[in-house]
């Protein structure tokens, strides 16, 4: 043990000479931690994924190492194009649901909810607990034709015949809010949460109405909180795949789809790898339109203050 | 059964457990006591339901032990006993790991991948020729296979794997038309592919379909007229064609036990379905019906085959011998819904309402319509993919 202890010291004074000997390095060596986390998790993944988007497919859905663009040229393919243009305009409905559900939720837990704030926020977490299939799975006993929803609805005598919820672009929409919501009141709780409310009184003394003092003054202040929700929301309901499944009898496609049936039923990996590498890219750029939205001044805005 | 035969056959029974007399000892001394022959079938019957295992051999055990006594399964859902396992378990000290798959792309796919160390997989007869054509597969030794001799000759050495020399037949079944009867009692199409393609009017939104990719489309097929197995590109776009202008109606493509529900909820009341699953909505909704349309309808086998990665290749053979079991492939086939390959169980163990079920074992004329499905070949796949792609993306 005692020898143990004795070996550590000596450990640490030659790391510690080490560091005082290279001290040009420092930057590098303090960086090393995140560069290797990023590089055993994103990049060497990415990389994978790219090198076989330029593979040729062998027989029977095998993969020859012989390069290619040919898989690149399939992406003119208008059922790609179709099924993309559909999962970038659920996304953005999802995103603005979310933004437009999240604020309402997330300013009256930041605002009105007194003594139960931490009651609120807690049930807004608490779906993260269960899995979310069983979750799909409870959603697909409400809205079956004969669910919950339609069953209470004709016992009632409102409808005579099971209103259409289950199996369509609706249900998956609404199964994609509802799983992504709490990543957009997140943020936009932490925001509101940090909004100074001596701000808000300022205004309110300068003679701002209500509906003006939240135009003027917290909506600009909850940018941030707004941007990030919508990147955390946007960017997973991209490339959805079960929800779409489950939701909509599979019959409403989104990419995640598309690009698992290149993976498995398609037995063309290449292929499949060229697609997810496009979605990566239109994520990427939408990422970097973020950026020059305003993202990266808020952060700055943010680390100012 | 009444009571006294029960009695009689627990008494039976009991003596059997006692004695642990061989099988055929057992036969010889009950039918010497001048048991009827009847009487016999349901002792077997019964002697299949209690839990009498064979001792393995030291030489299997130390073999076992060497591996690691481990052993991981992938198997499609509901499809065992739920106490297989446990009995193989016990008998031969393993530990099992045990998950399923949704569709057999997945499996090839996770296959293909080489990461996923599986010691014995289930894949459809018609993926077996790609997973040898990739090597995916090891080679059986069927010196540890000697339960392969209860198995049906139909299933056996296929032109999907001649020999037998990577998979072993498992369960089989068939996909035709489930219709719920209080909807389509009247109904003029009944026992043909028009009850789902011409008629589909009357079923708006009450059609469903399985999600397999393979099984939609010669169900198009069989719906023109033409084989389930077409290799004809024309042919198979107007497939694709009947199919898309049906997709309105369609409610959705299910996975096997989504479909089930949706039949046992009588959200859908006419669909393509698996036998197995009709089997099994059937015992929930005894309006749930069966045809194997007069066009034809596709039938599977499903196998059992030892990837060439496994890690416990030796006990992966003993387990599958074990499966092969007569007793053993009885008791999955009476849960599963789906017919055994196994010709010993179904002659004498497999429940009598099961072997009488025309769902699970059809008549030799309904079996004469069921076209066993074919693999897809490179040269067939781009225009299966094109055709499944434009109907789930459009």
């Amino acid at each position: 043990m005692r020898r143990q202890r004795i070996r550590m010291r000596d450990l640490r004074r030659r790391f510690l000479a080490f560091c005082h000997a290279h001290r040009g390095s420092a930057p590098a060596l303090l960086l090393a931690p995140a560069t290797l986390w990023l590089l055993v998790f994103t990049l060497i993944p990415v990389g994978i994924v790219m090198y076989y988007s330029f593979l040729t497919r062998g027989a029977w859905g095998s993969v020859t190492s012989e390069l290619t663009l040919e898989n690149y040229q399939q992406l003119l393919d208008p059922t790609f194009g179709r099924v993309l243009l559909r999962s970038l305009w659920m996304a953005a409905l999802t995103t603005v649901l979310c933004l437009g559900s999240g604020y309402l939720l997330a300013y009256w837990i930041a605002f009105a909810s007194g003594p139960y704030k931490s009651l609120c926020l807690f049930l807004v977490i608490l779906p993260f607990w269960s899995s979310d299939l069983v979750r799909l799975y409870a959603w697909i006993t409400l809205l079956a034709d004969h669910g919950l929803i339609n069953d209470a609805l004709l016992a009632c005598g409102l409808i005579t015949e099971p209103l259409p919820l289950l199996h369509n672009a609706f249900a998956v929409l609404l199964g994609l809010v509802y799983t992504y919501l709490p990543f957009m009141v997140l943020p936009l709780y932490a925001a509101l949460e940090r909004l100074d409310r001596a701000v808000l009184e300022a205004a309110a003394d300068l003679g701002a109405t209500p509906a003006r003092r939240f135009v003027k003054v917290t909506l600009p202040l909850t940018k941030g909180g707004m941007l990030s929700g919508s990147v955390l929301v946007f960017v997973p309901t991209l490339g959805e795949f079960v929800i779409p499944e489950l939701l909509g009898g599979a019959k409403v496609m989104l990419i995640g789809k598309l690009i698992a049936l290149k993976f498995t039923g398609s037995r063309h990996w290449p292929l499949g790898a060229a697609y997810s590498l496009v979605l990566l890219l239109i994520i990427l750029g939408l990422l970097l339109v973020y950026l020059r939205l305003g993202g990266s001044q808020e952060v700055f805005a943010e680390r100012k203050a | 059964m009444d009571r006294h035969l029960r009695r009689q056959l627990d008494t039976h029974v009991e003596g059997f457990l006692t004695a642990r007399l061989t099988r055929r000892d057992f036969l010889q001394r009950s039918a010497a006591l001048g048991v009827g022959a009847s009487l016999l079938t349901e002792i077997l019957r019964l002697q299949a339901a209690t839990v009498i295992e064979p001792e393995p051999g030291p030489q299997v055990l130390e073999k076992i032990k060497q591996e690691g006594k481990k052993l991981f399964l992938y198997n499609w859902e509901d499809y065992i006993h739920p106490r297989t396992i446990p009995r193989f378990e016990k008998t031969f000290g393993v530990k099992v790991t045990y998950d399923t798959f949704p569709s057999n792309e997945h499996l090839l796919a996770k296959l293909q991948a080489g990461a996923a160390r599986y010691d014995v997989i289930f894949p459809t007869h018609n993926f077996i020729p790609i997973y040898r054509a990739q090597g995916l597969l090891a080679p059986l030794n069927h010196e540890h296979l000697p339960n392969l001799q209860h198995v049906h000759t139909k299933f056996l050495n296929t032109s999907f794997d001649p020999g037998n020399t990577y998979a072993v037949p498992y369960g089989w079944g068939m996909t035709g038309i489930a219709h719920n009867t209080k909807h389509t009692q009247d109904d003029t199409h009944l026992g043909s592919w028009a009850l789902l393609f011409q008629n589909n009017q009357k079923y708006a939104r009450k059609l469903g379909f399985t999600d397999e990719r393979e099984e939609v489309i010669a169900a198009a097929l069989l719906s023109l007229g033409y084989s389930a197995n077409s290799r004809n590109k024309d042919e198979l776009r107007q497939a694709g064609d009947v199919l898309l202008r049906l997709k309105p109606q369609i409610k959705a493509f299910y996975p096997g036990v989504e479909l089930r529900k949706a039949l046992i909820t009588e959200d859908v009341v006419v669909a393509q379905s698996w036998s197995g699953e009709v089997v099994k909505a059937h015992a929930k909704n005894a309006a749930v019906a069966w045809n194997v349309p007069k066009e034809g309808g596709t039938g599977w086998f499903d196998t059992m085959a030892i990837p060439k990665k496994a890690a416990h290749k030796f006990t992966a053979a003993v387990f599958i011998n074990f499966m092969l079991r007569p007793d053993v492939a009885a008791d999955n086939a009476n849960t599963t819904g789906y017919a055994t390959a196994n010709r010993t169980a179904v002659e004498q163990y497999v429940a009598s309402q099961v072997v009488n079920n025309p769902a699970i074992y059809p008549s030799d004329e309904a079996l004469g319509r069921i076209a066993f499905l074919e693999t897809i070949t490179d040269e067939l796949l781009p225009t299966y993919d094109a055709i499944w792609t434009r109907l789930l993306g459009s």
